[in-house]
């Protein structure tokens, strides 16, 4: 373990990548967004994206932000070239997309969350991204963790523990 | 006291306020009938805040809070979101289903439906109140209750409109029943469009 570690917020609709090993990538909890996180372990580098909307995956949006599920994975590649990690190495993992919100009485149906989580997928299986974990779904917020120095994931519920993913 | 940022002057946020103060009192009336007993609720404090400082200030965004969702509907788009810290949440149900302090100790069904009410009344008078102020006639969406990470709500709340605005009117509540007091906080995040017109009715 790298010896003082920081804590960098992943703000919605951001991302953040880092090859210090001292950084831990955070995003603070997720409800019904979607934590998407990356990394090399040859150059130890990675990078995180919060994504909040599940936006067109069959349209090329002027306005390119990370905001959106089906811009944030180019965003998040390109970010990690320029730092030096290749695309081959890159373990995926993915956490949240719940539906924190109940409505008494209403009937469950698809929710953001779901299509937030269902549009990160496709948008993987399109640029040929295999996905190495997930936690995703449910009823409850989670706070998600990448530690740069060995690209452990670890996730977080309310009264949980910290668990890796 | 009045924080004011952005598009918003002194004057137009004092007038937000007076509509806060009148209808969390008109509230508070509405809850002292149901309940038979007197709770008195006040607006000390109206800020205008953007939307990256209100986890910050309902005490980070890991803090556990009960909230409850409304959206807007009718002549104004947004959304409001009434949320306490949990311990404050489950003392005002303790007093609005009338039983000792402490009773309430999770969030069970009847626990979640007085919580809805109390979401209910406050944001159903707050529009009441700026409907009367402006002529614009806004209404309330059933409520949704949660009980998560503030930042996990919040999230979801912002996801479910697309994120409108960047900033909120963030009214901090005080419950007097007797001798005790609880807060909360009563967040308005109007869309850009609603924001102006709200602030033309209220001029």
């Amino acid at each position: 373990m790298a010896e003082t570690q920081r804590f960098v917020a992943v703000g919605l609709g951001e991302i953040q990548c880092s090859r210090d090993p001292g950084d831990v990538l955070v995003a603070y909890g997720l409800g019904s967004c979607v934590g998407v996180t990356a990394y090399d372990p040859v150059v130890r580098g990675g990078g995180m994206a919060h994504v909040m909307l599940p936006g067109d995956v069959d349209r090329e949006d002027a306005s390119r932000s990370a905001k959106f599920a089906s811009q944030a994975l180019p965003l998040l590649l390109e970010a990690l070239a320029s730092l030096g990690c290749d695309r081959s190495r890159l373990v995926w993992k993915i956490a949240g997309g719940a539906r924190v919100l109940r409505v008494p009485g209403a009937v469950d149906q698809m929710t953001i969350g779901d299509r937030n989580v269902a549009v990160v997928k496709r948008m993987m299986e399109q640029l040929g991204l295999p996905l190495a974990a997930e936690d995703t779904g449910g009823r409850q917020g989670r706070t998600m963790q990448l530690y740069i120095d060995t690209g452990e994931v670890a996730v977080r519920t309310i009264g949980g523990v910290l668990r890796e993913l | 006291m009045i924080g004011a940022r952005v598009d918003i002057t002194f004057d137009e946020a004092a007038r937000l306020q007076a509509v806060a103060e009148g209808a969390v009192t008109q509230a508070g009336r509405a809850m002292s009938e149901m309940t038979g007993t007197t709770i008195e609720i006040t607006a000390p404090r109206v800020l205008w805040v953007p939307l990256a400082e209100v986890p910050g200030l309902l005490g980070g965004p890991e803090a556990l809070v009960a909230g409850v969702y409304l959206s807007v509907l009718g002549d104004l788009a947004g959304h409001m979101l009434f949320a306490m810290p949990l311990a404050a949440a489950l003392a005002l149900v303790d007093e609005l289903l009338e039983q000792p302090q402490g009773t309430a100790q999770s969030f069970d069904e009847m626990a979640e439906s007085a919580l809805a009410e109390v979401g209910n009344l406050t944001g159903s008078f707050f529009l009441g109140v700026l409907g009367d102020r402006t002529g614009l006639r806004p209404h309330p969406s059933p409520p949704a209750v949660a009980v998560d990470m503030v930042g996990a709500i919040l999230d979801e709340v912002l996801a479910e409109q697309g994120w409108y605005g960047e900033d909120a009117l963030m009214i901090q509540t005080t419950f007097r029943q007797c001798d005790r007091e609880t807060g909360g906080f009563f967040l308005v995040f109007p869309d850009r469009v609603s924001l102006r017109a709200i602030l033309q009715g209220l001029g």
